[in-house]
Order: structure tokens, then sequence, then C-alpha cells
């Protein structure tokens, strides 16, 4: 039990339903001696469990202990922030987290907080400015680069959202989920030709074999810009300058030829190999 | 003139309600089909189709499974009359600028289109929790819905405004049920998950139709 526990911990798992029922059992059976060096973390943990899961009054019992032992520590306050946040006193939080910060700036888990009290305030343009000050401090942050590309779209600046994405590119560069991220943005954006170099980008960076999940998101993408970019009345310029492709219709009867390959194998749905022949036109 | 009554079935209800608590700390959206021609007086929402949990605010996959929802419909003698959408946020319960735009494309093909956008404080008050638009003449909310059974005269007023109403009204709590005892959520696919794993019946999500005849 308290194997498993270290271990979401190790992992960030949240899982706070299963989280709730092992720690309430743990911090039951044991006394707080017998727990160790586990205790305080598996307090902290089990605590997030109860705010996640509603159970307010053992969120209650654990942070007074949390508290008695760390008094007036950063870590307890931002505890406290969380309850703030699940009690929907979003404003309350909000102050909490901006005086810890002008004590202490490069807090990250605090500015991370705020960030999330921001956007849950609905205030994506003083979530946007917090993020890009914190990724001026912590350039390595890739959730940052992300959370700030899924701000941006948001708000429709798709520019803004290439941009931070290509950050993220830069950090992780063999990542093909990002890469995909980033070819839905162009294309969303409206510059096909850059999404399209991208879609197949991402095409060349999951193994050949997967022909699911990202593979096949990348080729259903190609297959839709080729669309766009052969029924266009006139020819699609890339705003960024990326090039086109040479021989799209070679390019488009590859993507038909893969995207049919995911299909191929057993138990996949009927209905949505149908739907996926009709729409490829094969 | 503008149909006189929409109507949800429990099939439908039941999809939208599921797809929105498989995800709850994402946004999600889907469309809805209907059996009645267009021009009827009154439209029943026959079933569901879920699309997007991952990323929402972007378009090509919504392109698609729209593409792909379409001519499953069409294969099945349905169409699409609409859209709905559920947010991330308790309290956020307007239609955002991505549905009002898919919206307006399945009102070029069908003006009688309308968007139900997932109203999970209303539910948890026991409402119907669904917020009805109607996209003719242009996108309007409909105030004050989903409280009576649709009426047995016909109005012959032509600019009377649209009713929604649920094929049984204690659908809600029956719903809310099935997700609290049988966790039914897990059975629902929508396409993000099909792209993920393509064995998963998105279109069709049999074991939701199944469940719902339990209900």
């Amino acid at each position: 039990m308290a194997a498993v526990l270290r271990e979401y911990r190790n992992k960030s798992v949240r899982a706070p339903h299963e989280v709730l029922k092992l720690g309430r059992k743990l911090l039951q059976t044991h006394s707080p001696g017998a727990l160790g060096d586990d205790l305080w973390p598996l307090l902290e943990q089990t605590y997030l469990a109860a705010l996640d899961m509603g159970d307010t009054a053992l969120a209650g019992e654990l942070f007074s202990q949390l508290d008695q032992r760390f008094p007036g520590s950063q870590r307890v306050e931002m505890l406290q922030g969380v309850r703030l946040e699940a009690d929907g006193e979003l404003d309350t939080a909000r102050r909490l987290y901006e005086e810890i910060l002008q004590g202490e700036e490069s807090n990250l888990i605090i500015w991370k907080r705020l960030i999330t009290v921001y956007k849950q305030l609905n205030q994506v343009q003083k979530a946007i400015d917090s993020l890009t000050q914190l990724l001026d401090v912590f350039y390595n942050d890739l959730e940052g680069w992300l959370e700030l590309a899924a701000l941006y779209t948001e708000i429709f600046q798709y520019d803004h959202a290439l941009q931070a994405l290509s950050h993220a590119l830069l950090l992780a560069p063999q990542n093909p989920f990002h890469a995909l991220q980033f070819a839905e943005t162009a294309y969303t954006g409206g510059d096909i030709p850059l999404a399209l170099s991208q879609f197949l980008r991402v095409t060349e960076l999951v193994p050949s074999s997967s022909g699911q999940g990202v593979g096949l998101r990348a080729w259903l993408g190609v297959k839709q810009c080729i669309r766009r970019i052969q029924y266009a009345p006139k020819k699609l310029e890339s705003k960024s300058g990326a090039p086109g492709v040479e021989r799209p219709g070679l390019v488009d009867e590859c993507a038909t030829e893969r995207v049919l390959e995911a299909y191929d194998g057993e138990g996949v749905c009927v209905e949505g190999k149908k739907a996926v022949r009709r729409w490829l036109g094969a | 003139m503008a149909p006189q009554s929409y109507t949800i079935s429990s099939l439908a209800y039941l999809k939208v309600l599921l797809h929105a608590t498989k995800y709850p700390t994402n946004p999600v959206n889907g469309v809805l089909l209907t059996t009645s021609p267009s021009g009827a007086a009154d439209i029943e929402v026959s079933d569901a189709v879920p699309l997007l949990h991952h990323w929402t605010s972007l378009s090509p996959m919504m392109e698609i499974g729209l593409d792909l929802a379409g001519g499953f419909a069409e294969d099945n003698g349905l169409r699409i009359i609409g859209y709905y959408e559920a947010s991330d946020r308790a309290d956020e319960k307007t239609l955002g600028p991505i549905g009002d735009r898919i919206v307006s494309k399945i009102k070029a093909t069908s003006p009688d289109a309308i968007a139900l956008v997932l109203d999970a404080a209303g539910l948890s008050m026991g409402e119907a929790g669904l917020i009805p638009y109607i996209a003719s003449p242009s996108l309007k909310i409909i105030p004050n819905s989903f409280t009576s059974r649709p009426p047995s005269t016909r109005s012959t007023d032509s600019k009377q405004v649209s009713t929604f109403h649920l094929a049984a009204v204690d659908l809600p709590r029956k719903a809310l049920g099935a997700i609290k005892e049988q966790s039914l959520q897990n059975e629902l696919g929508d396409f993000d998950d099909h792209l993920e794993d393509v064995r998963i019946d998105w279109l069709k999500n049999p074991k939701v139709t199944a469940a719902v005849e339990k209900l």
C-alpha cells in the first residue's frame, strides 16, 4: 500500500479515488511513528486526494496536522491555497498566491497554481502574462510552453501559439505529440502548407508500425491538408514561408494507404472503418 | 417556419452526459443526429456522436470527425441536426466561438439546426441541465426551456418560439444514477478515443445503446 502511494508520488499520478482509499487506510492502521519518512508526503498526498474527491472533513483534519508540523512554511501555504480553490474561493486563493510570490518570486509551484486560478477565473490574458514571465526564468519548463500555446489558441492567437510550440519542440524535438499539436495549430490558423509539412514530420517521428494514435491522426491531417490545397480556388501561400510539397498526388496516395492500413487489424470498429473508407473515397 | 418542438431522446441525452462525465477536466463536444426530415414541425433528436475531448479548440480533427459523422448519418437514414458541448468549468454554460462556427456550418444544410450546452450547475439542481440554442434565423439562446411536456395543441402563430423537451421527465435522475452506480461513462468512446484505438465504436457506442434500454 505504502509502496503504491510512493510510486504515485514519484510519477505524479493523481488517481484521487484510489489514493484517498489507500491513504486513509494507511493512516488509520499505522501510528505516525511507524510511517517514518513517509508520513508527511503521505499526509500531503492524501490531503490533495481528499480535496479532489470533495472530502472536506478529512482534508481539514490532515491540513491541521501539516500546519502544526510546518507552521508558516510556503509548502503548507500552497496547500492552504489548493483548499481555497477546491472550496471555490478563487479570489482568496489568488490573493494568497500573489502574496507568496511577492516574497519569493522563483517559487515554481506557486506560479503554476496562480496561473491555474487565473484560468479558472477566465482571466486568460493574466494567465498568459504570468506564464510568459515564468518562462523567462524557467525556459526549460516544457509543460509551461505547452500551456502557453493552449492559452493563445483559446484566444485565437495562432501565431503566438505556434511560437510557444516551437520552443516546446526545441526542448523535446523527438516528441511526436508536440509536433502534432504544432501541425493542428497551424491548420487551425489557416497556414495549410505549414500544417502539411508538420503533419508529415509527425509521421516521420512515429514508428512506422504504429498506424494508430498519433500516426493515424497525422496521416488524416496530411490527407485533409492536401484536400484543402487541391480544392482551393487559388494557390495557398504559407504565411510562414513553408514550401509546398512536391507531387502532392503521391503523398495523398501514400496517406490513403496508411490510413487504410490502420483499419486492417482484427476487431476494428466496423462503422468507423466504413465511414473512413467513404471519406477516403476508397 | 421554425419547428414547433425538439425532443431529446434518452439515448442522445445519455451520450452527452456520459461524454462530459468521462472527461470532467476537459471541454468536450460532439454532434446530434435526427431521424426527422428537414421541415418537420416536431423534431426528435434521436442520437448523438461524441467527437473530441483532446484539443477542442483545434480544427483539423473536428472537420474530419464532422465529415465522418455526416457520412455515417447519411448511411443510416439520419442527418446532423446540431452540435453539443460541455465546458470543463462548471459555471460556463454559454456556447463558445468554435460551437458558433460549427452550428452555422450545420445550418447551411439543416436550417433547423440547434446547439446544446451542458449546464452542470443546473443538472445538479435537478434540472435537465441543457441550454438550447436555435440557429435560424440567427443563433439565439432559448431561455426557460425544458420546463414542460410537448404541447398537445398546435399553435398557428408563426412567430412562436420552438420548445425543447426531454423524452422522459425523470431522464436526468436516471442518467446520473447510471453514472454513479455503473460508471457507465467508461463505456462511451469519442472520435479522439477511436483514433487512439480503432476498435472503439464512437459512431454507435453500442454498449451505451444497450444500457439506455435498461435505464
